[in-house]
């Protein structure tokens, strides 16, 4: 378009001006202010200790499974702030929103949060939480040295950080999307959203997508072709299980996304009609689509977790899990089932009964493996001897959260009963429920599980406990009010009401979330209390928690090779097992280790991505252009190293062993 | 704090209330029971009713009875190496029962749990059957949880310890057979009350026990949702009304739903459940309005930035008082035509109510077939191939050319 003219400044800026950046909002202002000084202040000690060159060479450029693994969760950790901010925005918007008070937020702000809040929260906090545990546990599980295609780990990761980078962007440049998270036309076609919103939101999700894509193809590899000697799949750790259906789900619905993306994305940039009001286009089928992904994608979220919760409650139940096989197959039915249940997201749109009451019995049915995990969970606790160190408190809290989170789950499958509660505050404070309940603990429990393993010394337990009572109450603050305006038949994304009757309520939820702000802090304060006291805290013996599966066989943190030998597994509890038989530390014989070198091509093409998507959102043609050929020639540059590789001399590996052994 | 009020005297009146208003003993409509959507007083009811659960051991019904009867068939049939959970549980679980069940019936006072149309009434009964039977097993699963999570603690040196305990084919069968059974009876509820309340299935019923007369015609209103208001056009009255929507109480009424540029969603939930109202597209709702009162309804589908002002009011009336409100409203002069259509349609947030004494015939059909659009024609003058079949999305070229949400029933 802009070809035509010969404007330099258009062809070089496109349609970005100065007016799009928001320096009349003042909470936008405070917040860049408040980023821009937590920048430099980081930029700036980093620079000072002169940790630059460590950073580049130790992480960013690390194709170590288990420095990705650590930085995605990092990752996750920094978006929750936001999330959690944008969260507590909201919280506070609707609590005082009553009657002729119009609260604090106008609909052009208020409309971007909430968007941004479920993108976000699902995007750039879920997904890096498990990505990043699969990533650091699952190789060590399996008593791998690494995953299959290490330098594709670190480009997926940058890919992530990348679409995150440009959501962020879009608090400072531009608008995020007024349309919900999941961005149904026709109010995210050209008519009804013009500006930059939708276009952030869709490149942001599709350079994300491009990793998560990648890393579930090299998850699926690692998981089938590269398990230690001996250990079938009926031997597999249950994490690791639920690490390989997650993944397949990941693949097999990921391209949904990406297809159901690019089509929005040719309507609004190429003028096409797929998801449009006229010229035969129909957005109900982009809502049928980005379901077909989008439901999967809970289970993607909320199988890992399950498997943390599996390996967490044997581990500190000090017993073998219950119905291992059982759980296995549970797992499979529920990743097998997820894909034929989509259609529960919109029984209102009006599909026949039959239609309507085949989802809804598919999504009901999915609660039976469902209950089935849970009471395996309570029967491996069962004749146990469970030691409440604070991952096994987050399971408690799981298994009562979740069963509340789930049973209402089956509520809104009933089609008549959705009807009613379609779209309400009840279905926010199911989804929560299950979400935060489900996978957040998960995630929670999985950190402070394997933590010591990451670092060589464990968190510190009363920190943990602080977060973890504030997070459960005030969870329960913050969700059962909103169940009950559902009831009252109040719906979500308001900003303003009419009826004082229900503040008190949102009062209560606001309250909740507060709390919540709280337990954040708490695990704040956690994190540097345990760095501070790592001495105290520390682990020599590369096994805290009397652990069972092979991760907990190798020093912690494990050497760059994980393991100088392969293990040799014979039981699902491997490790468990090796100390029945007193297993040794081998001192001697050992071989050179081949292993991949380190490369800064996953940060280059991530970088040129996010030029690439940023020049898309605003109409650079000529950067975008020039950005996407480097893209390429990057990756082909990159195909043409050969310098990928070298090997840890076998003295060396002595020297390590030798040392971690004595330790 | 009024939340905490506690009234002695009320206690009884409530949970009688209560149970008959949500649990009526025939799956009838209780006269008795209040058309207030926001109870001012409700939450110090609330609490009396959940702080005096003991009461209700003292009032069987034959729903507790019922309740009671199969949590303990779930109880005793757990095998005996499960002793913990039944010996400790008998009168736990009967008392957690007794404590949840008030729970969820205290929920009577929001406008879900004690709507004012039939089909609401239906669905409210749904949520609620639903509800109890999945208590069924989440309350002994909680409870069971917090048991072993309690007694098998590891300073607890007198609990049974066996760590190589993993596989059990009693339990096995039991911990799959247990959900199955709760979800096949929910399965069948929901397959046939899915068809029953089916909202494009014309009703039946007036209210329980009330069929409706052979010779009752439903009222006819055809709904636009608009940025960001309602309209709503009556074709027999021959009448438009922005933000504001009236019907006699015991007539069924036939909803037409299109919208104008983005997808939203017709709720009022005293009357029924939802249905998107999407453009191009027209989907439909059957509902009755049995008591007279003043509802409130809104737009359930986030549209834009006006959406949550997208409300109004619906009035439940008597016969004469809705001849009278049509006569009132049709004393208004204004015509909806094109150019008056035109001009509504244009963004605007908090429109008063606004009566349209004329429509233009014929209005509707070219809202839903977009014609005021800018684009090359209506679409039922566009020739759509057909796809067959039914169901969601099926784009018929009928006298209506939007997509019409054809129905295989």
């Amino acid at each position: 378009m802009t070809l035509h003219s010969p404007d330099l400044g258009k062809l070089i800026f496109g349609r970005l001006t100065l007016d799009d950046i928001p320096y009349h909002e003042p909470i936008l202002i405070f917040t860049f202010i408040g980023v821009a000084i937590g920048a430099i202040a980081v930029l700036g000690l980093i620079t000072y200790y002169r940790k630059w060159g460590y950073l580049w060479s130790e992480w960013f450029t690390s194709v170590d499974h288990k420095k990705i693994g650590i930085m995605y969760i990092v990752l996750a950790l920094i978006m929750l702030l936001r999330g959690f901010a944008d969260a507590l925005m909201m919280r506070g918007q609707q609590a005082i929103a009553f009657g002729t008070h119009e609260g604090y937020l106008p609909a052009h702000h208020y409309d971007q949060i909430f968007t941004a809040h479920g993108t976000i929260m699902i995007f750039f906090v879920a997904m890096p939480f498990i990505t990043g545990l699969i990533n650091f546990v699952m190789p060590l599980q399996i008593g791998s040295r690494d995953v299959a295609f290490p330098f594709l780990n670190n480009f997926s990761f940058w890919m992530t950080v990348s679409g995150a980078v440009l959501v962020m962007a879009s608090l400072f440049i531009g608008v995020f999307a007024r349309t919900g998270w999941l961005a149904y036309p026709p109010l995210s076609e050209l008519p009804s959203s013009p500006d930059s919103g939708v276009d952030y939101w869709i490149w942001g999700l599709q350079i994300a997508g491009v990793g998560t894509t990648l890393s579930g193809i090299n998850m699926i590899a690692t998981i089938v072709k590269m398990r230690a000697p001996g250990m079938t799949m009926m031997r597999m750790p249950i994490f690791t299980w639920t690490a390989l259906l997650a993944n397949v789900l990941i693949v097999a619905a990921f391209p949904v996304l990406t297809a159901t993306l690019a089509l929005l994305a040719l309507d609004r940039y190429a003028g096409t009609h797929f998801f449009t009001n006229d010229l035969g286009g129909n957005y109900m089928m982009y809502v049928n689509l980005i379901w077909v992904w989008g439901h999967p994608e809970v289970y993607i979220l909320v199988l890992p977790a399950f498997g943390v919760y599996s390996e967490v409650t044997s581990t500190f139940s000090r017993k073998r899990l219950f119905g291992y096989a059982s759980m296995v197959y549970a797992t499979v039915v529920i990743a097998v089932l997820s894909y034929l249940v989509w259609l529960h997201h919109f029984f209102t749109m009006g599909s026949g009964a039959s239609v309507n009451s085949f989802f809804g019995i598919t999504t009901m049915i999915i609660s039976i493996p469902t209950g089935a995990k849970i009471f395996n969970w309570m029967f491996t606790m069962y004749r146990g001897r469970i030691v409440y160190d604070v991952p096994m408190l987050w399971v408690v809290a799981f298994i009562v959260t979740f069963v509340i989170g789930g049973m209402t789950g089956v509520l809104l499958a009933v089609p008549p009963a959705d009807f009613e509660l379609h779209n309400s505050l009840f279905l926010i404070a199911h989804f929560h429920n299950v979400i935060i309940g489900g996978v957040l603990f998960g995630m929670f429990a999985g950190v402070n599980y394997w933590f010591p393993k990451a670092f060589g010394f464990r968190l510190d337990p009363f920190w943990g406990k602080v977060s973890f009572w504030f997070w459960v109450v005030g969870f329960y603050f913050a969700f059962m009010p909103l169940y009950w305006l559902g009831l009252m038949g109040v719906t979500r994304r308001l900003r303003h009401f009419d009826d004082p009757s229900l503040q008190i309520w949102f009062e209560i939820a606001a309250f909740g979330a507060v709390l919540i702000l709280i337990g954040i802090a708490a695990m704040i304060v956690q994190f540097a209390v345990s760095i501070l006291h790592r001495d105290k805290l520390r682990d020599t013996t590369g096994d805290p928690w009397h652990g069972r599966t092979l991760e907990w066989s190798t020093s912690s943190p494990p050497p760059p090779y994980n393991f100088a030998f392969t293990p040799q597994v014979h039981d699902i509890d491997t490790w468990w097992q090796m100390k029945q038989y007193k297993w040794r530390r081998p001192v001697e014989g050992f071989l050179p280790i081949h292993m991949p070198k380190n490369t800064g091509t996953g940060v280059y093409l991530a970088v040129l991505s996010l030029i690439f998507g940023f020049a898309m959102v605003w109409y650079m043609w000529l950067i975008a252009a020039i950005s996407f050929v480097a893209l390429l020639a990057v990756a082909i540059h990159h195909t043409f190293n050969y310098d990928r590789d070298y090997y840890i001399p076998a003295d060396e590996v002595g020297r390590v062993e030798t040392a971690r052994a004595g330790a | 704090m009024l939340f905490f009020a506690f009234r002695k005297r009320d206690i009884h009146a409530v949970i009688w209330r209560d149970f008959r208003v949500c649990v009526p003993p025939n799956g009838g409509f209780d006269p008795l029971s209040h058309t207030a959507q926001f109870s001012a007083h409700g939450h110090d009811k609330r609490v009396a009713v959940w702080r005096n659960v003991a009461a209700h051991a003292l009032s069987p019904s034959n729903h507790l009875r019922a309740a009671y009867r199969s949590a303990y068939l779930v109880d005793t049939a757990v095998p005996p190496f499960l002793s913990v959970a039944s010996v400790m549980s008998m009168k736990t679980l009967r008392g957690l029962l007794l404590l949840a069940l008030p729970l969820a019936l205290s929920g009577c006072h929001t406008v879900l749990m004690s709507p004012s149309g039939d089909v609401a009434l239906q669905q409210r009964d749904l949520i609620i059957t639903s509800f109890v039977l999945m208590l069924l097993i989440v309350v002994p699963v909680i409870i069971a949880t917090l048991v072993f999570a309690w007694r098998y603690r590891a300073s607890n040196e007198k609990a049974h310890y066996d760590p190589n305990w993993d596989h059990s084919t009693i339990v096995e069968l039991m911990i799959w057979s247990a959900p199955l059974l709760i979800i096949i009876a929910l399965g069948a509820i929901t397959w046939v009350s899915t068809h029953k309340l089916d909202p494009y299935r014309p009703l039946d019923r007036i209210a329980a026990g009330k069929v409706v007369p052979v010779d009752t015609k439903p009222l006819e209103v055809d709904v636009v949702a608009l940025d960001w208001k309602w309209l709503f056009i009556y074709p027999e009255q021959n009448l438009a009304v922005v933000n504001e929507l009236a019907a006699p109480v015991d007539r069924p009424i036939h909803f037409n739903l299109t919208a104008s540029t983005v997808m939203n969603s017709f709720f009022i939930p005293a009357l029924a459940g939802q249905i998107y109202a999407m453009p191009g597209m027209e989907t439909t709702l059957q509902a009755v309005i049995n008591k007279p009162g003043d509802y409130w309804g809104m737009s359930a589908n986030y549209s834009g930035a006006g959406f949550s002002y997208m409300n109004f009011t619906f009035h439940g009336m008597s016969e004469d008082d809705f001849a009278k409100w049509v006569a009132q409203a049709k004393s208004h002069g204004d015509t909806l035509d094109q150019a008056t259509y035109t001009a509504l349609e244009a963004p605007s947030e908090k429109n008063p109510v606004q009566y349209y004494g004329s429509v233009t015939p014929g209005l509707y059909q070219s809202i839903l077939n977009r014609c005021f659009q800018p684009g090359p024609s209506c679409m039922n003058m566009l020739r759509v191939p057909e796809p067959s079949g039914g169901g969601e999305a099926s784009a018929s070229s009928d006298s209506q050319g939007a997509m019409s949400m054809a129905h295989p029933q």
